[in-house]
């Protein structure tokens, strides 16, 4: 029956009042959302050239822009696809930048200041909102325009991950070059991301085992000048240097303790197993940890001084012990995986445990095991990984890999989870044996 | 079982215990004592029979026997031992004078004199020992009688205290009956009152129920007018969410224990136009990456048909792993 | 605290020359240039690497030592993971000990090695085991304790670079190296304090 002309506009009413009813209720006024979990993808940023004064050529952007997307936490935007190249914040179209697919971007400029030194601002921009959210000047020599350009590195990853960032660190590894006679062997000092190389040392003898002081002053190493090993201790800044122990047998896997006081080493004797002692630096007082009729080595302090955690082979093969840093300390057996651990070393936030692994087919790789619950990861895939060293922030790996035929060994690096990898950038001959040095006061 | 049972029959087989135990122990005592008695006070009543003197003539001086445990058997009769002749005059000798008589006479009387109180020494020494072994035999025969006594005490007493243990016991079934009579009144009280309020409860229940099912009846009957709304309501929320949830890049800092709240305002089409950040216990890499992510989520998907879009939404950022 | 720390490491290093038994040849402390006179140490008779001189180093301090029959023979080699003289390596060394129980000037240094794979420092220690099994073997036979000097180069001193068995298999070692006779053998006067 159609309705009398009356009855519409009520059934009209009716329904706005209805309407106006569901929007009134509760349950509408405040929607609630709640987000339980997240993806852990790659955070999109564009890092935009900045403007530069002519330098010795440095691409401040292009060092940023290696630092984040090496580090496995970034994804760069190519240049090629980048809508502009504003170097100021007023300069920037977001609209452009997020249709172009970054969440943040980076801007900046280098800047001579009276005097010769150069400064280098950056601008952290997030897309989406149009703010800024990390704005930082850093100044120096045009000599430190690289480390400038990875302390912004480090600036941009702890805003955004809340991790410390370790790209303005340094390394320390043993080069080895020419062959027969004319080989020679070097202890090199270079940043992290194997630029800036410094030769510290140059011997016709091994080198091996480069190991930082907390401070990164010192570097202590072993050493096989007059054909037998010693353990020295060398000043970074001035290559002054001192042998600390250069007694019968093994001198050995130097190891700092936390507080910079004492060295680890190993040693043997013309006719004894190695056996872990303490150095003490101040007094040159010798004491003994281990006492095992096996071999003990690798020393490995825990980040609070109380713990040293080692290679030792006297279950048969090679495995990772832990004994307090007192003598008469209890050992613990760590690794339980695999027949054959060694090589320990232990992540700064005392957390993981880095060690070289070898499974079942025969390949060496850098594992690392979570020191409270046991969980035991491999995160490599070469078939002779050594020396793992974690850096200062605890998120990333530098090892040594010895790639296959005809190829020379190289160092790399392995985020924690095992997702990315990086090879740094190659030299000439033979490297191995990396420290990753502390963070940069 | 109950522990009030178990309470109680612990306690019965002690009582049982115990008394036996006493029983014995007061035999035992009786029994020893009896052994060690030392014989009965001499005041009692002998009981003995008059022997003639004479017949004890000719019956050596025995000593007296020690006591016996037994009763010694009567003495057989001892031999009779024949009267002295009288002395008769001779033919032939003179006969006597009378000093010689009197003499004869006097001597005779006193030897028989003696001879009677030697008689009489013997018996009295025979009477004596019969009274002494009369009186052991009394001793002894009342040792027996109180021995006898005794036991009969003892088990007398044995029964008593059966007889008491059996009350005891008695009692206490009694008691136990009357304390699991009262726990079972008291359990059917209570189950009475749980019935009771459960019935109550129930009655309450349904009650509301009816009541909500009026309510609901009343609402559902609302809903139905905007039925296809409010079904689609719920996926509508939901694809909010996933699709943030898509968006949201966590930072490692990310932990839980984080919760941050963020009030977003959207215009008509879904856009997100402004957040603002409400409570925050993360650091500054979480915050960013919330902002980011609601950012990055708009516009978000348009709600069901009719239904424009809520002008606020609050998103929590709670991470769960 | 830095600054102590200094101070602390200066005395140490007065106090820490009485641990080193050599001043140890000048390798180019600060060098910033690669230059091959930075090399420092003299060779003398640095033939090429010959087995026979020990080694690709340029010893100078080796001599080539006793040449007849086996004795010219200086290197002893093991199987993997083992410190277990193999093959004809203990005639090399029942030879090389009657040699030095016959001349007791004669003085040795025996260098043990391993192959690439593997921890470093633990190769360290996995040489010198060999090392030292030679050592115990000249012991027994006739040598003494002052003509032999033991070091352990691990698999920093490969006389095969290559990344194969081939090369592994050479590189597992120990190298006989015969010194400047009556040489006083050069290891610290200290050895590491007994167990506490």
């Amino acid at each position: 029956m159609k309705p009398t002309p009356r009855v519409a506009p009520l059934l009209r009413i009716f329904l706005v009042v209805l309407t106006a009813a569901w929007l009134a209720s509760p349950a509408q006024a405040q929607l609630q959302i709640q987000i339980t979990s997240g993806v852990t993808n790659p955070v999109p940023i564009a890092v935009v050239p900045f403007a530069e004064s002519p330098t010795d050529g440095t691409d401040v952007a292009d060092v940023i822009q290696h630092d984040l997307a090496g580090s496995g936490r970034f994804t760069a935007l190519p240049r090629n696809k980048m809508p502009a190249t504003p170097t100021s914040a007023a300069q920037v179209k977001f609209t452009d930048w997020k249709a172009a697919g970054s969440d943040y971007m980076v801007v900046g400029q280098v800047v001579p200041l009276p005097g010769g030194q150069l400064a280098v601002d950056f601008n952290l921009l997030n897309t989406l909102t149009g703010q800024s959210i990390a704005r930082q000047r850093f100044t120096g020599s045009a000599a430190a325009l690289r480390n400038a350009a990875h302390r912004v590195s480090d600036v941009i990853y702890q805003t955004i991950t809340g991790i410390r960032g370790a790209f303005a660190t340094r390394i320390a590894y043993v080069a080895v070059a020419g062959e027969g006679a004319d080989q020679r062997f070097q202890l090199v000092i270079a940043d992290a991301d194997g630029y800036n190389q410094h030769l510290i040392l140059e011997s016709r003898f091994p080198i091996m085992s480069p190991a930082w002081s907390p401070d990164g002053q010192w570097i202590a190493y072993v050493s096989f000048e007059n054909h037998l090993s010693a353990v020295y201790v060398q000043r970074v800044q001035s290559g002054q240097r001192t042998c600390v122990s250069m007694r019968a047998g093994i001198n050995g896997a130097p190891a700092w303790s936390p507080d910079g006081r004492k060295l680890a080493i190993t040693l043997s004797g013309d006719s004894g197993h190695p056996q872990i002692y303490l150095l003490d630096l101040s007094n040159q007082h010798l004491t003994r940890l281990t006492d095992s009729p096996s071999i003990n080595t690798e020393a490995a302090w825990s980040p609070d001084g109380r713990y040293i955690y080692f290679t030792s082979d006297r279950a048969g093969e090679p495995q990772i012990y832990r004994i307090g840093a007192t003598p008469g300390s209890p050992t613990q057996r760590i690794t339980f995986t695999d027949e054959y651990n060694a090589g320990p070393h232990v992540s700064p936030d005392g957390k993981l445990l880095a060690m070289v692994t070898r499974d079942d087919s025969g390949h060496y790789r850098i594992g690392v095991q979570n020191l409270a619950t046991g969980d035991f990861r491999v995160l490599t895939n070469g078939r002779i990984d050594q020396s793992p060293s974690f850096a200062p922030n605890s998120a990333t790996i530098m090892y040594a890999e010895r790639p296959g035929q005809g190829q020379a060994g190289i160092l790399a690096t392995i985020s924690v989870d095992g997702l990315t990898g990086l090879s740094l950038k190659p030299t000439k001959g033979e490297v191995r044996d990396p420290a990753w040095g502390p963070f940069i006061q | 079982m109950s522990s009030e049972s178990v309470r109680d029959r612990w306690l019965s087989i002690g009582m049982s215990v115990l008394l036996h135990g006493s029983l014995v122990a007061l035999l035992a005592l009786g029994w020893w004592h009896f052994r060690n008695s030392p014989g009965p006070a001499p005041s009692l009543p002998i009981n003995a029979t008059v022997v003639d003197a004479r017949t004890l003539k000719g019956v050596g001086t025995a000593p007296t026997p020690a006591p016996q445990s037994k009763p010694a058997p009567p003495q057989a009769q001892p031999p009779q031992a024949t009267p002295p002749p009288p002395v008769t005059q001779p033919e032939g000798p003179p006969p006597p004078t009378p000093d010689e008589l009197a003499m004869r006479e006097q001597a005779a009387k006193e030897e028989a004199r003696h001879e009677a109180e030697a008689q009489q020494q013997l018996l009295a020494r025979q009477q004596a020992r019969e009274a002494r072994e009369e009186a052991q035999r009394q001793a002894e025969a009342q040792a027996a009688a109180q021995a006898a006594a005794a036991k009969k005490a003892a088990q007398a007493e044995e029964a008593a205290q059966a007889r008491k243990l059996a009350e005891a016991k008695k009692l206490e079934a009694r008691k136990k009956a009357a304390a699991a009579k009262l726990a079972a009144e008291k359990k059917a009280a209570e189950q009475r009152k749980l019935a009771e309020e459960k019935k109550l409860a129930e009655e309450r229940a349904a009650a509301e129920r009816a009541a909500r099912v009026a309510d609901l009846q009343q609402s559902l009957q609302e809903d139905e007018r905007a039925a296809a709304a409010s079904g689609a309501l719920a996926s509508w929320q939901s694809e909010i969410t996933s699709r943030i949830q898509n968006a949201w890049i966590k930072p490692p800092t990310a932990q839980p224990g984080i919760e941050c709240v963020l009030n977003v305002s959207l215009v008509p089409g879904g856009s997100v136009t402004g957040v603002s950040l409400g409570r925050c216990n993360g650091d500054a890499a979480v915050r960013q990456s919330i902002q980011t992510a609601v950012y990055n989520a708009s516009p978000l998907p348009p709600p069901p048909n009719g239904i424009p879009f809520p002008r606020q939404l609050i998103i929590i950022f709670k991470p769960t792993h | 605290m830095y600054r102590r720390t200094l101070v602390l490491m200066l005395l140490a290093g007065c106090l820490g020359l009485a641990a080193c038994a050599s001043k140890p040849p000048k390798p180019s402390a600060a060098t910033q240039q690669q230059s091959g006179a930075g090399a420092g140490a003299e060779s003398q008779g640095a033939e090429g690497g010959a087995n026979a001189n020990g080694g690709p180093f340029g010893n100078q301090n080796s001599i080539p030592g006793p040449q007849q029959g086996l004795l010219a023979k200086r290197t002893v080699y093991f199987d993997f993971d083992s410190a277990v003289i193999k093959g004809d390596g203990t005639d090399i060394v029942a030879a090389h000990a009657k040699y030095l129980s016959d001349h007791s000037d004669a003085r040795v240094r025996l260098e043990g090695n391993t192959d690439e794979r593997g921890s470093p420092e633990y190769n360290i220690g996995l040489g010198m085991r060999r090392a030292q099994a030679v050592r115990q073997a000249l012991l027994l036979q006739g040598a003494s304790a002052t003509q032999i000097t033991v070091v352990s180069y691990g698999s920093e001193h490969p006389v095969d670079p290559a990344h194969n068995e081939d090369a592994w298999a050479k590189n597992r070692r120990v190298d006989i190296v015969y010194l400047t006779p009556g040489m006083q053998v050069p290891a610290a006067p200290q050895s590491p304090q007994p167990p506490q």
